[in-house]
């Protein structure tokens, strides 16, 4: 406990005596952590919205008309055979018009003009969470569409697929683009504490002259690097949070619900302090290169 | 507690810094180490606390042998070590407190205990009410009390001063060889580089004399 206390007071010297050199490697680390921030908002927020739809991806299978009844179970008994079906829901011609009425609302009126129901009955098949996927959704809407009684079969619509494809070149992008700004962070990082190190030679060689071990040396130098990646993680967090009010504000709120269901949202508590936590080892880890480097000249 | 077998060392240069010295010194031993400027005084207290390695030759310096230590060994043989450096080495902008409490702080003594060291050790060298005041607004004479402070407060086996009584006069002078001498009733042995005349006369100790680099004399 002394030892932190002193170790802390070593590091409060030190931060009295940065520079603004200093200061402004803080504000470039957080710019970079506001900007990976930002990223992984967008990012999460466009993932959960797909996963939303995903969960909504069923197969539906329309049936021939005028099908009796025990048909209609002997199929739905077949298809709920199938490997990785959850669920089967019979829809009849006459709920399917009631459906389209209510989807309609006011503009329905031209269904009245109809003689007979044009719409097919259908059975809505909902999938496992693990079929989801859409060359599993492909072979399980192929073999209900093989099966008599089946006119038909429309399933999870392509552009969510396409649209899934490209959430993962967009993941990788974010590899890559949070990859090389981490690196920065380290680096400037680094950087800032092997100047604030050399500022200090007088008192390293002093505390060596005296005794003290490299790593009672470091310690100081290790915390005020975590210390300046923590701060630039919270900075990057406040900053990417005025960024998402921003943006909430101008987003049409329906037009998310419409979408599936997902708020555009901030990060979890979890989140925001993982964040935080990432930023503080990228500081520890700029100070380590640094001193690793520095006593090394020294 | 201190030996040296046909020790040289040198900064690189054609003429070796130190050559062929050998002598040793008993545990709780006093000695002066005498000779004119550039003889090899700072030199050889510096191959004691293994600030440089000697060229040839055997130390031995509290059962550990320095011609020979790994670097990871360096920082606990210097915790055995009071050092009084001829330039003090303090740092100017800390306070008298804290350049004193620095080798406890190393060592991990608890607050309290480097509280109650640091406020006896600054009494007895005169220093207790300047405690806050920093190194750099001190007079020479503090500075040195202030070094000497700080090589004693860890109680070491082997205490090394370098010129320690350089910028004072007589008076004082004999302050601080009092202070030394207590250290060594206490059980230390104390090395004294100087070529104050006035002090190898006062205080008659064995004395080992340097000329360019050679003992000539042991007395
Ligand atoms: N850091 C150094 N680099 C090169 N030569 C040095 C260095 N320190 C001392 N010397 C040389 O080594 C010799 C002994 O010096 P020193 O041990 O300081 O003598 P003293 O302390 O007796 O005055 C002198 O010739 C001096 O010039
Ligand atoms: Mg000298």
């Amino acid at each position: 406990m002394d030892r932190l206390t002193y170790f802390l007071r070593r590091t409060t010297r030190q931060l009295r005596g940065a520079s603004a050199l200093s200061t402004l490697s803080l504000l470039t680390c957080s710019v970079s952590m506001t900007i990976f921030a930002v990223y992984a908002l967008l990012f999460g927020n466009v993932r959960d919205l797909t996963q939303a739809w995903n969960r909504r991806i069923e197969v539906h299978a329309f049936l021939v008309d005028r099908l009796g009844h025990p048909e209609v179970q002997e199929l739905t008994h077949r298809v709920e055979a199938l490997p990785g079906v959850r669920e089967v829901r019979y829809i009849s011609k006459d709920e399917a018009l009631r459906d389209v009425r209510r989807t309609l609302g006011d503009s329905a009126d031209f269904l009245e003009g109809l003689d007979s129901n044009p719409f097919p009955a259908s059975l809505e098949i909902s999938l496992e969470p693990r079929y989801r996927h859409p060359d599993h959704i492909r072979e399980i809407a192929e073999n209900v569409r093989s099966l008599p009684g089946v006119e038909d079969v429309e399933y999870g619509e392509a552009w969510v697929r396409k649209f899934a494809s490209i959430l993962s070149i967009v993941r990788v992008g974010g590899y890559l683009l949070g990859f090389a700004l981490f690196v920065g962070v380290v680096f400037i990082v680094s950087n800032t504490i092997r100047l604030s190190f050399l500022a200090r030679q007088e008192e390293v060689n002093v505390m060596r002259l005296v005794g003290a071990t490299n790593t009672f040396i470091k310690v100081p130098f290790y915390i005020e690097g975590i210390l300046m990646g923590a701060a630039s993680g919270v900075l990057g967090l406040a900053l990417a949070y005025a960024f998402y009010l921003a943006v909430s504000q101008r987003i049409d709120v329906s037009l998310f619900l419409l979408l599936g269901g997902e708020r555009f949202h901030f990060f979890s508590t979890a989140e925001s302090l993982g964040l935080i936590a990432l930023a503080s080892a990228l500081g520890l880890l700029g100070s380590v290169f640094s001193l690793t480097r520095a006593l090394r000249q020294t | 507690m201190v030996q040296l077998f046909h020790v040289s060392a040198g900064y690189g240069k054609d003429t070796p810094a130190l050559s062929e010295i050998s002598f040793s010194l008993d545990k709780g031993e006093f000695a002066f180490l005498t000779g004119p400027s550039g003889a090899g005084k700072t030199t050889l207290l510096r191959i004691l606390y293994a600030a440089l390695r000697p060229a040839s030759g055997q130390v031995l310096v509290g059962g550990r042998n320095l011609a020979r230590i790994r670097q990871s060994e360096i920082p606990y043989l210097r915790r055995m070590i009071g050092v009084v450096f001829q330039d003090f080495h303090l740092l100017s902008r800390q306070t008298v407190f804290e350049n004193v409490a620095l080798p406890l702080e190393i060592r991990g003594f608890p607050k309290r205990e480097v509280h109650r060291r640091v406020a006896s050790i600054l009494k007895l060298v005169g220093l207790g009410h300047r405690s806050q005041a920093r190194a750099e607004q001190l007079s020479g004479g503090e500075q040195q009390r202030t070094a000497i402070a700080r090589a004693i407060v860890g109680e070491p086996a082997l205490v090394l001063a370098d010129e320690p009584t350089g910028n004072l006069d007589d008076a004082l002078a004999g302050e601080i060889m009092e202070l030394l001498d207590r250290i060594n009733f206490k059980g230390a042995t104390v090395v004294v580089a100087t070529h104050n005349r006035w002090l190898l006369q006062q205080y008659p100790r064995r004395t080992l004399t340097l000329e360019h680099g050679r003992l000539v004399g042991d007395t």
